[in-house]
C-alpha cells in the first residue's frame, strides 16, 4: 500500500515536474508575462520575399514558435530599405504583438534621407541577428591586390572606379578618395546583381560587395581587396581590413535589427529580448547562417543602440566638419 | 562534347521527370497560368506568396514550382489582354493593341491559339539557348556597360515611337509624361528624393504594375460601363478559333524576330520582358508592309510580342542560373531559394551541381509542353469569359486588380495609385492619348538616366564613349539611321493625306 501510494506520489511527483518543464519552457529563459502573447505576433520584414532579412525573420520566427509554442505571421513590407517597415512601425500599439526587422543602417542619418519622418530613438531595439559583412573586392585579373597599390594604380592611370549599391558603400568610397587625394570614384548602382554585372565584364576597376562575389571568390575569378568591416571575415581570414591597411574610412557596420514600437510595458520587453536571444542562438538559426557564409551574432539592445547612435554621429560629423 | 552534353540531358531529365518534380512543375505552371489570366496578381505575388513553403522543399523541386509560376503567367498574360483589353500583366499590355480588337472581329479564339504558339516557340528558343550557348550569351551580356545600354535603349525608343496610331505629337507627350513618372524616386547616383512630396512609399518609386493596372485596367473598366450594353457576346464557333493560312503564314516571321529579340533581352539583367514585348510591337510594325493594319487586329502584333516575352523569361535564368547575378526581383526570389538551402548561385552550381540546373531546364520544357496542352483546350473556356454579364465581370476584376496590385508589395499606397492612374488612364483616352506609349517611357525613361549619367561618370564627362565603343557606336547609328528614315517617310507621306481617306481603310478590310 505504502508501496504504491509512492509510486503514485513519484507519479504525480513526476508530471507536477514534467507539468513544470513544459510551462518552464517557455519561463525557461525568457521570462514572459502571464497571458503574453494574447494572439499571434506580427514580425514586419522590411525588405521582400527571398532576401536575405525575409530568410532571417521566418528562420527566427521557426525558431520561436518551436521553443514558444507562440504563433507568429511573418509579413513583408518592403520599401525604402525597411524605412517603409520603420515607418509603419510607429504607428502601432506597443504591446509586443508588433515586431519589426530591418537594416540598422536604415536608422542611421545620412545627408540624403534627412527627410525621413523617425529617429532611431522613436524605437525599441530587441536586439539584433546578424552582422552584415562587407568587402572591396576586384577581378583577378585587376594590376592591384590592397589598398596602397589601389591607391598607386589610381594614380598611375588617373581615375578608378567602383561600383557600389547604397549609400554607406559610397561613403567608403568617398572616404577613401579624401584620405589618399585620388581619383576613385563610386558608380553607385541600384543593386548588388548591377554592381556584379559591371565588375565581372571589367567596367569598373572594383565593387563593394556584400555576399554576391562569393561565388566568384572560390572559383578565383574575383580577389579580395580588403574588408569593409572592423574585423577581418572568416571566408577570407587572409584578406586585412581597411583599417589594418591603413585606411580611416569607416567600415560598413550594419546589421540586422529585431525592433518595437517604444513604449514596451518592462516585462514584456524583457520577455521579447530573451525569447530574440535564444532563437539567435537557436540551432536552426545557426544553420541558416552557415548557408549565409556568415554567423550568428546578437548584439543585444544596448550594443544595437550604441552601434546605431556612434555611427549615427560619426557620419554625422563626416558631414559637418567641412562646413566648420 | 556531344556526349557530355546528351548525359546532361539525361541527368536533367531523370530529376525533372521525378514524381515529385513533376507535379511541382504542373503546380507551377497552373498557377502561372490562372495568376497571369488575373489582372493585377502576378508572378512576383505569387511566387513571394509561396516562397516560404520553399524553405521545406528539396530546392530543385522549389526552383521547378517558383519559375512554373513565372513563365506561366507569360502564358496567360495576353489572354485578359485579348479579351478584355485587360492585361493580365503589365509585359502583355502590348498585346491589348492589336488583340482586343481582334477578338472585337470575332477572332479572339484564334488570337489566343495563335499567342499560345508563339509563347512556346519563343520558350523554346530561350530554352534552346540555355542549354547551348549559355557561356558565350553570358560573355555577352558582361560585355555591355553602361554606354552600350544607353545606346540600346536609345535605339529602342526611337523604333517604339511608331507603337501607337494617331498623333505622334500625343504619343511623344505621353512618353515624356511616362519618363517623368519613371523618376519619382530615390535617385540611385546621388541618393536624392525626386518628386517624392515626402512621401515614403514613393522613395522606391511607383510601382509598375500599379501603374499599367491602373492605365489599361480600371481605364478600361471606366470607360466601357459608359457604353456597356450587357455583355460583349459574340458568336463562338470552332471555325473562329483555327487560324487561317494566312494567320499562320503571318505569324511565321514575327514568332522568329521576337523570340530573338526576347532572348536578347532576356540576358540583359534589368531590362525585363515588358521592354522586350514593346519593342518587339514596334519591330513588326515598322518591317509591316501595311503598317495601317496595326491597331486593328493584326496577327503579328499580338504574335511577336507575346513570343519575345516569354523568350525573355526563359533566357532570364542565363545570368541567373549562370553568373549568380537576377536581373529582377522574380529571379531575386529564385536565387534566395538557392541560398536559403545552402547553395552559393554563381558560376560554380552548374559544375557542382549538375542534377539541379539541367534538371531545372529540363522541366522548363516539360512545363512549356504541359502549358501548351493546358491552353489550348481552355481557349474556348476563356472566350465565354465574354459571354458574363458587366454586371457581374467588371466588378471581380476590379477588385482582383486591388487585391493583386495591394499583394506585390503589402502596400495599400499603391491601390490609391491604380485609382489615381485609372482617372488618368480614362483622361487620357477620352482625349486620344495613347497610353501604352506612357507606359514604356516609364520602363525606359529611368533605364537610360541612369546609364547615361553612369557612362558620363566613367568617362568622366566625354560624349566620345558612344562613339568609340563600337558596339554602342553600332546603336547609336542605327537609331540615328531609323530616325532619318521615319522623318524621311513621314515628310513622304504627307502628300497622300489628300488622297480619299477610304484608299487607305480598303486594304484592312481586304485581310
Amino acid at each position: 500500500m505504502v508501496n504504491k501510494q509512492t509510486k503514485i506520489g513519484r507519479f504525480l511527483l513526476l508530471s507536477t515536474v514534467s507539468c513544470l518543464a513544459l510551462g518552464a519552457q517557455s519561463a525557461l529563459a525568457a521570462a514572459c508575462p502571464e497571458g503574453f502573447p494574447e494572439r499571434p505576433i506580427n514580425f514586419y520584414v522590411g525588405f521582400a520575399a527571398g532576401g536575405g532579412t525575409d530568410s532571417i525573420a521566418r528562420t527566427l520566427a521557426q525558431a520561436i514558435e518551436q521553443a514558444q509554442g507562440w504563433n507568429i505571421v511573418v509579413e513583408n513590407r518592403p520599401g525604402a530599405a525597411s524605412a517603409v517597415m520603420a515607418q509603419s512601425l510607429l504607428n502601432m500599439e506597443p504591446d509586443g504583438h508588433s515586431i519589426g526587422l530591418g537594416s540598422s543602417d536604415t536608422l542611421v542619418w545620412n545627408p540624403t534621407s534627412g527627410d525621413l519622418d523617425f529617429h532611431y530613438s522613436d524605437f525599441l531595439f530587441l536586439g539584433s541577428a546578424m552582422d552584415s559583412w562587407n568587402s572591396f573586392a576586384a577581378l583577378s585579373t585587376a594590376p592591384f591586390d590592397d589598398i596602397a597599390s589601389l591607391v598607386e594604380y589610381t594614380r598611375e592611370i588617373g581615375m578608378a572606379t567602383v561600383a557600389v549599391a547604397g549609400f554607406n558603400q559610397t561613403l567608403v568610397v568617398e572616404q577613401l578618395a579624401d584620405q589618399y587625394d585620388i581619383n576613385l570614384v563610386p558608380i553607385p548602382v541600384a543593386g548588388s546583381a548591377e554592381s556584379m554585372m559591371l565588375t565581372l565584364g571589367g567596367h569598373v576597376d572594383a565593387t563593394i560587395q556584400g555576399v554576391a562575389h562569393l561565388a566568384e571568390l572560390e572559383s578565383g575569378n574575383m580577389k579580395q581587396i580588403a574588408s569593409v568591416t572592423s574585423h577581418r571575415l572568416p571566408y577570407q581570414p587572409d584578406s586585412p581590413t581597411l583599417e589594418e591597411q591603413g585606411a580611416t574610412a569607416l567600415p560598413i557596420q550594419s546589421v540586422t535589427v529585431l525592433m518595437a514600437p517604444k513604449g514596451l510595458p518592462d516585462d514584456v520587453r524583457i520577455c521579447l529580448e530573451q525569447v530574440v536571444d535564444e532563437a539567435v542562438n537557436s540551432e536552426i538559426y545557426h544553420n541558416l547562417m552557415v548557408s549565409f557564409n556568415n554567423e550568428a551574432l546578437n548584439r543585444g539592445p544596448e550594443g544595437v543602440v550604441d552601434l546605431i547612435s556612434s555611427r549615427d554621429a560619426r557620419i554625422r560629423a563626416l558631414y559637418d566638419n567641412p562646413a566648420n | 562534347m556531344l556526349g557530355e552534353f546528351s548525359t546532361n540531358i539525361a541527368l536533367g531529365l531523370s530529376t525533372a521527370f521525378s514524381i515529385e518534380n513533376l507535379l511541382y512543375c504542373v503546380l507551377g505552371v497552373t498557377l502561372g497560368t490562372f495568376v497571369g489570366v488575373i489582372p493585377g496578381i502576378g508572378a512576383l505575388a505569387t511566387m513571394s506568396m509561396l516562397f516560404p513553403i520553399t524553405f521545406y522543399l528539396d530546392p530543385t523541386s522549389a526552383i521547378i514550382m517558383l519559375a512554373g509560376i513565372w513563365y506561366g503567367s507569360s502564358y496567360g498574360g495576353s489572354i485578359a489582354s485579348i479579351l478584355l483589353n485587360l492585361p493580365g500583366t503589365p509585359s502583355s499590355a502590348v498585346a491589348c493593341l492589336d488583340g482586343y480588337p481582334m477578338a472585337r472581329q470575332g477572332r479572339a479564339g484564334i488570337a489566343l491559339f495563335m499567342t499560345t504558339m508563339g509563347s512556346f516557340f519563343g520558350a523554346s528558343v530561350g530554352i534552346l539557348l540555355m542549354m547551348t550557348f549559355a557561356q558565350p550569351l553570358v560573355a555577352l551580356a558582361l560585355s555591355f556597360g553602361p554606354s552600350e545600354y544607353f545606346s540600346l535603349m536609345v535605339l529602342g525608343l526611337i523604333a517604339a515611337s511608331v507603337i501607337s496610331d494617331g498623333s505622334a505629337l500625343k504619343a511623344i507627350a505621353m512618353v515624356l509624361m511616362g519618363i517623368l513618372l519613371g523618376v519619382v524616386g530615390l535617385d540611385v547616383q546621388t541618393g536624392q528624393t525626386r518628386f517624392t512630396f515626402g512621401m515614403i512609399n514613393l522613395i522606391d518609386g511607383i510601382s509598375l504594375v500599379a501603374l499599367a493596372m491602373g492605365l489599361f485596367g480600371i481605364a478600361e473598366v471606366t470607360s466601357s460601363v459608359r457604353q456597356a450594353t450587357g455583355t460583349l457576346i459574340q458568336h463562338i464557333t470552332l471555325k473562329s478559333m483555327i487560324p487561317t493560312r494566312d494567320d499562320v503564314r503571318r505569324s511565321w516571321m514575327p514568332m522568329v524576330r521576337g523570340s530573338t529579340l526576347g532572348s536578347f533581352f532576356g540576358i540583359m539583367p534589368g531590362v525585363g520582358p515588358t521592354v522586350a514585348s514593346f519593342i518587339s510591337y514596334a519591330i513588326e510594325k515598322r518591317v509591316a508592309k501595311e503598317p495601317e493594319r496595326f491597331g486593328k487586329g493584326a496577327i503579328e502584333g499580338v504574335v511577336a510580342p507575346e513570343t519575345a516575352n516569354n523568350a525573355t523569361d526563359q533566357a532570364a535564368f542565363i545570368p541567373t542560373l549562370v553568373l549568380g547575378i537576377p536581373g529582377s526581383a522574380t529571379m531575386a526570389l529564385i536565387l534566395g531559394v538557392l541560398i536559403i538551402h545552402g547553395i552559393t548561385p554563381g558560376p560554380s552550381m552548374i559544375t557542382d551541381r549538375p542534377e539541379m540546373f539541367w534538371g531545372v531546364v529540363m522541366s522548363f520544357w516539360i512545363g512549356n509542353v504541359l502549358l501548351l496542352v493546358l491552353n489550348i483546350p481552355m481557349i474556348g473556356i476563356w472566350v465565354r469569359l465574354l459571354t458574363i454579364p458587366y454586371h457581374y465581370l467588371y466588378p471581380a476584376i476590379i477588385v482582383f486588380i486591388c487585391i493583386g496590385v495591394y499583394s506585390v508589395n503589402g502596400s495599400a499606397f499603391d491601390v490609391f495609385l491604380i485609382i489615381i492612374f485609372g482617372v488618368v488612364g480614362y483622361g487620357a483616352r477620352t482625349l486620344g492619348f495613347p497610353v501604352a506609349p506612357m507606359l514604356l517611357g516609364f520602363v525606359l525613361g529611368p533605364l537610360m538616366e541612369q546609364q547615361f549619367r553612369r557612362t558620363m561618370l566613367m568617362s568622366r564627362g566625354s560624349f566620345d564613349v558612344f562613339m568609340t565603343r563600337p558596339m554602342s557606336a553600332t546603336f547609336i547609328i542605327l537609331a540615328a539611321l531609323l530616325l532619318a528614315w521615319s522623318i524621311w517617310a513621314a515628310y513622304r507621306h504627307r502628300t497622300p493625306i489628300k488622297r480619299p481617306p477610304n484608299s487607305a481603310i480598303k486594304t484592312v478590310d481586304g485581310d
